[in-house]
């Protein structure tokens, strides 16, 4: 596992980052009376509060000062997205188990807390690490995240979903490094992906028909939309069709990429004239839908590729919830459920495989027309 | 109900049991009146305060401030299950206007020999024994009740407080280092410790430095020493927290880096002063080295270092500490 290779998890606040973070509004007065109550040291409120932070800054703190302090200025953690992929070649429920032990044992010895669940023969690892991120100040350093890599058994093999990081994409890669060191042959792996459908034409359809198109649920509507066109090669090919794009004339101007954000977007000029004449495609979108046979309640939904140029690292995250309530929808987001998020991830996963396998097909039809 | 003592008697008991051990001076005088000169003092019947009562005066030299820290003390006594938020309250809010009127009373300052070319400050201390049980739990709990946002603390002025449990924890490290001493394994030549910081620089001779309020109710309390015939110098550190997790050590390890006293030589002795300590506080502590030496790459000339600090419990002194009851005088 990749681990910062310099110094302790949580470093020692100074002095000074002390009083600078007593100093900030986010700490509020209760924090500092209580902090200073620890001390059996009762202080005015009408002190002002940076003589107040001189003057706990002067005292020495621990962890659990540290600690309190951190979680007025912490960084709220924000829900990540999912990725997923078909595995083919996972043998018995017994031999992920073994790996998934071994997995948790690395783990919590590098001091993560991993928590595994099974259900039949899914499996769920439920990983719980800290992330250090030296460029913001003492107290919000060190973020408690979490994450899953779930092993849903399908007719094929397994579906790996996992939350989309760089940590949680590594133990998913170490869990399978172990899983087929164990097993006879190599795993199989399919994501979804457009490497292989270059067409711009096409990568946008994936998104259209994903939006349009997802089984049980109806659109309603379509806020955010990314494009993308990777800046062209150096050399040039011989002059291409003139409607290639702006930046042919001048050979330093490229614009990589577009985010249009409002109301019925993917109904906009703007965007089908970048979409068809300027060969930009879609790399991410956001949109809300129904359930078709639902309460009404609105899923705010978001797919994207992480690699836009080749349109790989697919993932997707139900944001949010708008309640259908008194007859209207309300305005206020709330954090979906466990189940939401599980019946929106069953078919988003399944419609992405099957929009890639059609996909695929009419691009091998087009070029092959083409020729 | 159980005989009072004179007050008079019980400073200097706690002088000499506690505060001596911290290197803290006592005023002679005991169990004084001061004039009010603020007509919005008022008791408890709504009747101006004529006087401001003081039992004891103790004072220090601190370090970072480079003045005298003087605590006009009330001493208060009390038996288990007597302790309530409305006592407690009226107790800080007493102390509060008499800290507001010590502050710029010259009468106080003649009273308690105040130099009145020397930079000092003036701050309340509120001294609370339970006189039949020591240690009580009760207190704290009460301490919570109390709303502490509420008290009329004059802007700029600081009131102290030990309880129960904290009398019992400073008696227990004084006993600790008359033990250390008579063992020869700390010399009577020994100051406490505070560091350089990066806002504030430690004032004066390193030798002979008293221990702050703030750094006996802190998490810990450091010690510098020099050598003893058994003893290479060193520090020992009471330490005030419990002990329950690695990284609340592999913190407290990267503190005493951050002091620089973890690459000086020196022998490093860690004193708990928790007696309801966790059993596998060895097991935790080296979990917290462990991960310590992990996380700076296995340094081996760290990791040796780390090896030679010694984690230990303090002998809690069985019998608790009663320096008498003197009654709760409002």
């Amino acid at each position: 596992m990749k681990k910062s290779g310099q110094g302790p998890s949580l470093y020692y606040a100074t002095d000074k980052n002390v009083f600078e973070a007593l100093n900030q509004h986010k700490v509020d007065a209760p924090t500092v009376m209580k902090l200073f109550q620890r001390r059996n040291i009762i202080i005015s409120k009408k002190t002002p509060r940076e003589e107040l932070a001189k003057y706990f800054a002067r005292m020495t703190h621990d962890y659990y000062d540290h600690k309190d302090i951190a979680s007025r200025l912490g960084v709220a953690p924000r829900r990540e997205r999912i990725t997923s992929m078909d595995v083919i070649g996972i043998g018995e429920i017994e031999e992920l188990k073994a790996a998934v032990e071994q997995m948790k044992n690395e783990l919590e010895s590098a001091g993560d807390v991993v928590q595994t669940s099974r259900d039949g023969d899914n499996l769920t690892m439920h990983i719980q690490y800290s992330t250090v991120d030296y460029k913001r100040s003492e107290f919000s350093q060190v973020q408690v995240r979490d994450g899953t890599v779930e092993f849903i058994k399908s007719t094929s093999g397994y579906i790996v979903r996992n939350t989309q990081n760089e940590y949680i994409d590594d133990v998913r890669e170490s869990l399978f490094g172990k899983i087929e060191s164990a097993s006879i042959g190599p795993l199989t792996k399919v994501a979804v992906s457009l490497f292989d459908i270059p067409s711009a034409k096409l990568r946008s359809k994936f998104f259209h028909e994903l939006v349009n198109n997802l089984p049980q649920y109806t659109r309603c509507d379509v806020t955010d939309v990314y494009v993308f066109k990777a800046k062209p090669e150096a050399v040039d090919d011989e002059s291409d069709d003139e409607l290639d794009d702006l930046s042919s004339s001048d050979p330093d101007t490229h614009i990589e990429r577009v985010f249009l954000r409002g109301n019925g977007v993917t109904r906009s000029e703007l965007l089908n004239e970048l979409l068809d004449k300027e060969d930009y495609y879609i790399t991410k979108i956001g949109w809300t839908a129904t359930k078709s046979m639902g309460n009404g309640n609105v899923f705010d939904i978001e797919a994207v590729f992480s690699k836009p140029k080749d349109c790989t690292g697919f993932s997707f995250i139900l944001s949010g919830v708008f309640p259908y309530e008194d007859g209207k929808i309300s305005l206020r987001r709330r954090a979906p459920s466990k189940s939401e998020i599980e019946a929106i991830s069953l078919v988003v996963e399944s419609k992405a495989r099957e929009l890639v396998s059609v996909l695929r097909e009419e691009y091998s039809r087009l070029s092959l027309g083409g020729v | 109900m159980a005989e009072t003592i004179n007050i008079g008697e019980i400073a200097t008991k706690i002088s000499k049991d506690i505060f001596k051990h911290f290197q803290w001076e006592t005023h002679q005088k005991r169990d004084d009146n001061f004039s009010c000169s603020n007509e919005k003092h008022v008791g408890d019947g709504g009747k101006s305060k004529d006087t401001h009562p003081g039992d004891v005066v103790f004072c220090y030299e601190d370090p970072y401030l480079g003045r005298r820290i003087y605590l006009h003390t009330d001493l208060k006594s009390y038996a288990t299950d007597t302790i309530s938020a409305t006592k407690l309250r009226s107790a800080f809010k007493s102390l509060c206007m008499t800290i507001e009127c010590a502050k710029e009373s010259q009468e106080w300052r003649l009273k308690y020999s105040v130099d009145a070319s020397e930079q000092h400050e003036v701050r309340g201390m509120l001294f609370i024994h339970n006189y039949d049980n020591g240690y009580d739990k009760l207190f704290y709990e009460t301490i919570d009740k109390v709303d502490l946002q509420a008290l009329p603390v004059a802007p700029g002025s600081i009131l102290h407080f030990l309880g129960p449990y904290d009398i019992q924890r400073l008696y227990s490290i004084g006993n600790d280092i008359i033990r250390l001493k008579s063992d020869g394994e700390l010399p009577n030549d020994y100051t406490f410790y505070y560091p350089d910081l990066v806002m504030s620089r430690r004032q004066g001779d390193v030798w002979a430095q008293p221990a702050t309020i703030e750094s006996m109710t802190g998490p810990y309390l450091i010690i510098k020493h020099k050598a003893t015939e058994s003893c290479g110098s060193g520090y020992v550190i009471y330490y005030n927290r419990p002990g329950e997790t690695p990284e609340e050590f592999e913190y407290f390890l990267d503190s005493l880096s951050r002091y620089q006293m973890l690459d000086s030589g020196e022998k490093i002795r860690i004193r708990m002063t928790n007696g309801n300590a966790v059993n596998d506080l060895k097991s935790i502590f080296q979990t917290a080295k462990n991960k310590y030496v992990k996380a700076w790459g296995f340094d081996p000339a760290r990791e040796a270092i780390l090896n030679q600090i010694e984690i230990d419990r303090i002998t809690c002194v069985t019998n608790t500490y009663n320096p008498g009851d003197m009654g709760w005088r409002e």
